[in-house]
């Protein structure tokens, strides 16, 4: 099949803009596909600012959310993307519906419609701000050699613990670590929120004064901004323990470290990310979204995706794809009835090992908060620059 | 926020010294365009000599000269009526003394502005400009040095900023601006609600209805460029609803309380500045239910209109504040350090 001359650019992450995705879509679509993988920040400034940059949005819910406040996105027409209901699963009231229009903070699903004023709500509409993708509820990774602990123990209290001083390491991503540290400091008693997932001026006040008083006395080991830089901190520093991006783990494991991933007593933090489209795409090259946008939803993304710890929408398309002992790992939360291999080869599940937290819809239900972009956001930003310039002592 | 008059002050310097008949008149035109002297006012010569420091003299030939100009008419009463004679004009008295004059035409005598007054405009500006982007640290001597002032000066002018809530001081006694934040939004947006609903009720009976139409096709023309509409629109818009049209409240106290409290437009002038695409239909159609009503006289409707205009405009400042926190620091003047 000859491919045709445009080229869609597609601008997100390394975590799902991977080279093998890129070649099969091309294969599968017949048109060229640039990937620009870039750090979070650095996405979220291109959607916002340069529209005109990218055709293809391929990132966080909260960054579609920025993009569409900002006039940066247009919006995806339910009827251009087959089977969207079942996608979404409103209809049907899925676990992945039900699931990312509750839970504290902006759970997704009430900023995915577009409604008639132009803003984002929950109630369906035929115009969506993004198609959700992948998604996954994370906690953070522990080494179990350092900490034993009964099954039903793990907390986020645990980033705050004095015992670990120094062996901690945080995301940089203010908008997500913020959440964590909420959840840290309420579980160790050292704040109290009304709601954690859109805290107030005061609350974010007193939540980085505790933060900088513990980073000055060397609590925190370093902050890493993407998977890989995870990886370097615990191969060139004493980590115990760290919040961390579910494929993290296994990207931790692929590289020799045991690393348990913990299921927070407190519930897991929920992110969902999407494809949206940009206010400046139209005509064939907007044909061209549409067309890459129906394929991430064909099971074969997914089924790479799952590889990497992702869970995607569509779960019944992304099993034809994945072998019978890779879906009873991935998706059942069973026992690994063989070893598991990652998208490159490498061994990152032992036979017989069960994922933390169950299957996918038990995983899905203990969602306590999800990724938010809070009201206070820009406060939050702000004031998390005074928490990375503090000194540790 | 800047002051809605500032534009029309201009120094006098005696090398353009004007008679004093033709001072009176083109203050009064002035006043006129500054819709603070509205058709059906009364004129009398006393209040506005004694407001412009001349003898009578002068006043009633300028009085004279704008009857024959049709600015103002005679009527059954003492003085002149402002605007062209019409059916059903009902003679507004009010206390010309007390009016807002603009500063050019407050005296006669050639006084240049306090140097206070030229810069702050601009210091102003630039601060508002910068908050929703983190805390800044001001130095006085940086401003003292870049305007040729002296501490003394600088420092009158913020306190005066400091009264309006743009700076404050921190615990060491610096003066400090900003971050803008949700919380303060919300609170400004909740007390202009009240305060702006009840100064178009006060307002609203003396609006000049060309003013209003005139506004109407701002609306109208604004509409028709969807998101090309532009910065320069935008503020214009604002403009029109949130000070032109609270203009003839003579209640100077509760004016600038309102001022007070406009400092969350900035993010919408940044949105406008800084994000071509974004679409201002909303903002576009509340405004234009507002105008409709004061056009057709429904005050009532009117301030309700407003009401619920701020009531979404706060929604729509929190949303847009958050986008702020991914643009780039904006450049700033060398007096204003980011210290967050």
């Amino acid at each position: 099949m000859g491919k045709s001359k445009r080229i869609l650019r597609v601008i997100g992450t390394p975590d799902t803009l991977i080279e093998s995705v890129r070649l099969r879509a091309e294969q599968d679509l017949g048109f060229s596909i640039h990937f620009e993988p870039l750090d979070g920040l650095d996405v979220q400034q291109r959607a916002v600012k340069s529209p005109e940059s990218y055709d293809v949005l391929d990132h966080w819910s909260v960054t579609a959310e920025l993009a569409w406040t900002a006039g940066a996105l247009q919006p995806i027409r339910t009827d251009r993307i087959t089977d969207c209901s079942e996608l979404l699963g409103v209809e049907a009231q899925t676990p992945f519906w039900t699931a990312i229009t509750h839970g504290k903070g902006m759970a997704p699903g009430r900023k995915l419609f577009v409604q008639a004023d132009g803003t984002l709500g929950a109630l369906p509409t035929s115009r969506l701000s993004m198609m959700p993708t992948v998604h996954n509820m994370d906690g953070f990774g522990y080494r179990p050699d350092r900490i034993e602990v009964a099954d039903g123990d793990e907390s986020w209290g645990w980033l705050l613990d004095k015992k670990y001083r120094g062996q901690v390491t945080l995301t940089a991503h203010p908008s997500i670590a913020i959440i964590e540290m909420a959840l840290a400091a309420q579980a160790n008693e050292l704040a109290e929120f009304d709601d954690i997932g859109n805290l107030t001026v005061d609350e974010i006040d007193h939540l980085i004064e505790v933060m900088i008083d513990y980073k000055r006395r060397g609590h925190f080991a370093g902050h890493w901004a993407a998977t890989d830089e995870v990886v370097s901190l615990f191969e060139e520093k004493d980590i115990t323990l760290s919040t961390i991006w579910a494929q993290g783990i296994w990207v931790l494991r692929a590289h020799g470290f045991e690393i348990k991933n913990a299921v927070p007593k407190e519930g897991y933090r929920g992110w969902l990310d999407g494809l949206a489209l940009s206010g400046a795409l139209e005509g064939a090259s907007l044909d061209q979204a549409y067309r890459f946008l129906e394929w991430w939803q064909s099971g074969l993304p997914g089924s790479l995706m799952a590889r990497r710890g992702l869970y995607m929408t569509r779960p019944d398309k992304v099993r034809a794809h994945l072998s019978e002992a890779e879906w009873a790992y991935w998706y059942a939360g069973q026992p690994a009835p063989d070893v598991l291999y990652d998208n490159d080869g490498n061994a990152i599940v032992n036979q017989g090992q069960t994922r933390s937290g169950g299957d996918y819809e038990t995983r899905l239900g203990a969602v306590a908060v999800w990724n938010s972009i809070m009201n206070e956001h820009n406060y939050v930003t702000r004031k998390w620059n005074e928490f990375m310039v503090a000194l540790n002592q | 926020m800047s002051e809605p008059h500032a534009s029309v002050a201009r120094p006098v310097t005696l090398s353009n010294r004007k008679p004093r008949k033709q001072v009176a008149m083109d203050s009064l035109i002035d006043l006129m365009n500054a819709g603070q002297l509205l058709p059906g006012m009364v004129l009398v010569e006393g209040p506005i000599a004694d407001r412009l420091g001349m003898s009578r003299m002068p006043i009633r030939e300028a009085l004279k000269a704008l009857a024959e100009n049709k600015k103002i008419h005679r009527f059954d009463g003492r003085g002149y009526l402002v605007g062209p004679p019409k059916k059903n004009l009902k003679p507004i008295r009010v206390d010309l003394r007390n009016m807002d004059w603009p500063n050019a035409t407050v005296r006669n005598q050639p006084k240049p502005l306090p140097a206070s007054n030229q810069i702050a405009t601009e210091v102003q500006a630039a601060i508002t400009a910068v908050i929703p982007f983190g805390c800044y640290r001001i130095s006085e001597a940086e401003i003292g040095e870049m305007y040729t002032v002296s501490r003394t000066v600088v420092r009158e002018m913020l306190y005066r900023l400091q009264h309006q809530g743009i700076v404050e001081k921190d615990r060491w006694s610096h003066w400090v601006a900003g971050p803008l934040t949700a919380q303060k939004c919300a609170e400004q947006y909740q007390i202009r609600g009240v305060l702006e609903a009840e100064a178009l009720r006060s307002a609203a009976p003396y609006l000049d209805r060309s003013k209003l139409t005139d506004i109407q096709q701002r609306l109208v023309s604004a509409a028709s460029l969807g998101t090309a509409i532009g910065a320069k629109n935008i503020r214009q818009l604002e403009e029109d609803l949130h000070v032109t049209c609270l203009h003839p409240l003579r209640n100077g106290s509760m004016q600038s309380l309102i001022r007070q409290n406009q400092l969350p437009l900035i993010v919408h002038h940044l949105f406008a500045d800084q994000l071509p695409r974004v679409n201002h239909d909303p903002m576009i159609t509340e405004h234009q239910a507002v105008i409709s009503h004061l056009i057709a006289g429904q005050f009532d409707q009117a301030c309700l209109a407003l009401r619920e205009h701020l009531q979404r405009a706060t929604k729509r400042t929190i949303e847009r504040l958050k986008v702020l926190s991914v643009l780039p620091l904006p450049s700033h003047p060398i007096y204003l350090t980011p210290f967050h």
